[in-house]
């Protein structure tokens, strides 16, 4: 499998009141084509500031982070809004629809950004609202959905522009136990249907036990 | 695309967005308005003079700055140099005398006009109350009237002062002779065969018409003349067919336009007109502080969202391209409200709200009214740059603006 990220010593400070604050201290890492990933760690430990920055929400203070070969914070705002619309997709914690569009609208976004036809974003949006269940609920707006449907239609959001990995930012941390299981068992079903590669950081043991292949962040470091 | 920019139009609808942008809204259409309405008063002002003065003055005069001339091919030279340009002339003669009615005294201009050719160089529907009664007859009432009647056709403003109220009233002129001294016999009598109302006041309130062989006759001065008047095919053509003409006649006589003799006037109205457009384009200005206020609230206040798509992979000159966009919809809707109310302001002006004012000052007794397409695309130009810039500076904000989450 081929290599999608290489991460060389990926620091991230904060100033706070005149003082920085290491989140994020030469981490190392790599991910390959398919793999999925758990970075299990408390919280403040670095986990969501480590996947904000491979997903280029932000910037770091030193390192460099590769994606297939190429260096990320190279490349300009409009280079990097191309790789997040084509390569990424993210699921927050709290799930991040835009509250006035329906789910299937909010489905449709990454398509309509990337300039597709609104007819063909539609179907797409359709068919990933299918897969997670959720047809009968498209026309809903965001508040009118169970915290457990609102994550599924983020899943369907950061899933519908085929995207080669998932950054999943303790998907499960804002739901009870039993709608948790369902969406990690959601996610792990998508991931392996759609072979793409998986990064999911949590608190969450029993999510984590999901998966294989751990890795532990603490206090910013990535053992 | 058009999805996303519905989004942020919804967002504008919604909450406290909706009282913010009808208020920016409202704001940008009452400055347009104020806007069209100044312009189309004042457009409405330059109207009614170039009217009131192409009505009842010609488009080029030649004269002798010196003397009186008594030139009868000057007319012939006149035709061949200006050929097609030319529409009429007609001679006239210019004096200065004091008009008097039942105690009432005035000191005009007395124009004496040649009754064959004047009409072919003045606006016959400037003539009222006419005997006989036909404005086709205006040349006509000048032959006809025996010539120790000696008729006079008064400026409406000038007979109401002096307490005329029809035709047929007779009054008494003095004018300046020779040897001639302000006595109570200089004075001879003129009788009333009609009015005019140019619209312009100076002319209304002082001036006289009469026939030329009558004032010659009077003065003694038989068949001079101060000069002649021409009406031209294109008036605008004025000042350069003058200079032309002017060339072609020799040193002798001097070829003034409507331009040149009004030129004060015109000058003026066209400073007016600049004046009123920069204050009042100064409100759509401000106006426009309002869509930007709406802009820098709804990005503030869409962080989220924008943070959100911008992690969906939209670019910054993109979104910059959407709150670009809101602000020109926004001025848009304004220019719409803005036209509409000016429509119903201007209509209601020209038609129900006719208010008077005083001619003395204004010389004109109405407000006028006159719409011209070439300003309105003036306004709607100038509020969208507007309006496309305050989107601009609204987004200077975004730059600084970090994702957030």
């Amino acid at each position: 499998m081929a290599l999608l990220y290489n991460v060389v010593g990926l620091s991230k400070s904060f100033i706070k009141e005149r003082q920085p604050i290491a989140v994020l201290k030469g981490v190392h890492f790599q991910l390959k084509e398919q793999e999925a990933l758990v970075v299990l760690g408390a919280s403040g430990a670095g986990k969501s500031t480590l996947l904000h920055l491979l997903g280029t929400l932000d910037t770091p203070t030193a390192g460099q982070v590769f994606y297939r070969g190429e260096e990320l914070f190279l490349k300009n705002d409009k280079q990097l809004s191309e790789f997040r619309n084509n390569k990424i997709g993210f699921v927050f914690q709290f799930h991040h629809l835009i509250s006035i569009l329906t789910a299937l609208e909010n489905v449709m976004l990454p398509l309509l950004i990337r300039k597709s036809d609104e007819e063909n974003a539609r179907a797409k949006a359709l068919e990933m609202l299918a897969r997670v269940g959720l047809s009968h609920r498209k026309d809903h707006r965001p508040g009118e959905l169970s915290g457990g449907e609102q994550q599924r239609v983020a899943i369907a959001r950061a899933l519908v522009g085929s995207p080669e990995v998932l950054l999943a930012d303790e998907p499960t941390g804002n739901l009870d136990s039993k709608t948790g299981e369902e969406i990690a068992q959601i996610m792990i079903d998508l991931q392996r249907e759609s072979n793409m590669a998986l990064l999911l950081v949590t608190h969450n043991e029993k999510i984590a036990n999901h998966f294989s292949n751990h890795r532990v962040m603490e206090d910013g470091v990535l053992l | 695309m058009n999805k996303l920019k519905i989004f942020f139009n919804l967002s504008l609808r919604q909450g406290p967005f909706r009282l913010v942008t009808g208020i920016a809204v409202g704001g940008v259409a009452l400055a347009v308005m104020v806007l069209l309405v100044t312009q189309s008063v004042v457009q409405g002002v330059e109207k009614s003079f170039y009217k009131a003065l192409l009505g009842f003055n010609a488009h080029l005069v030649v004269l002798n700055p010196l003397t009186w001339q008594s030139d009868p091919g000057l007319a012939g030279q006149i035709a061949t140099h200006l050929g097609d340009s030319l529409q009429a002339t007609t001679p006239y003669l210019y004096l200065e005398g004091i008009l008097a009615h039942q105690g009432k005294k005035k000191g005009v201009i007395v124009k004496g006009v040649e009754a064959k050719s004047f009409h072919g160089v003045y606006d016959v529907n400037i003539f009222s109350h006419l005997t006989p009664p036909k404005l086709s007859s205006v040349p006509a009432i000048f032959n006809a009237t025996a010539s120790d009647s000696r008729p006079v056709i008064l400026g409406s403003k000038l007979a109401r002062e002096l307490g005329i109220q029809a035709p047929g009233e007779s009054l008494k002129i003095f004018l300046p002779q020779k040897d001639a001294k302000l006595k109570l016999n200089s004075f001879r009598s003129l009788t009333v065969v009609g009015f005019f109302e140019s619209g312009y006041y100076e002319y209304d309130a002082n001036v006289a018409i009469m026939p030329l062989p009558t004032l010659q006759n009077m003065v003694g001065v038989q068949d001079k003349i101060t000069g002649i008047e021409m009406k031209l095919r294109d008036p605008m053509q004025s000042m350069a067919l003058a200079k032309k003409l002017e060339e072609d006649l020799g040193s002798s006589y001097r070829v003034l336009s409507w331009m040149q003799l009004n030129g004060e006037l015109f000058s003026a109205l066209r400073l007016e007109k600049k004046v009123f457009f920069f204050i009042m384009g100064a409100l759509v200005l401000i106006a426009c502080f309002n869509i930007l206020g709406v802009l820098v609230l709804m990005i503030h206040e869409r962080k989220r969202e924008i943070s959100i798509l911008r992690a969906l992979g939209l670019n910054m000159s993109r979104v910059k391209n959407i709150f670009g966009w809101i602000g020109v919809y926004l001025g848009l809707f304004g220019l719409l409200f803005g036209f509409v109310f000016a429509g119903i302001a201007l209509f209601s002006l020209k038609y129900w709200l006719v208010l008077p004012v005083s001619a003395e000052v204004y010389m004109v007794d109405k407000i006028p009214v006159a719409f011209s397409y070439g300003m309105a695309l003036l306004v709607v130009g100038w509020t969208l740059l507007l309006a496309y810039l305050s989107g601009r500076l609204a987004l200077f904000r975004l730059k600084n603006l970090r994702m957030e989450f």
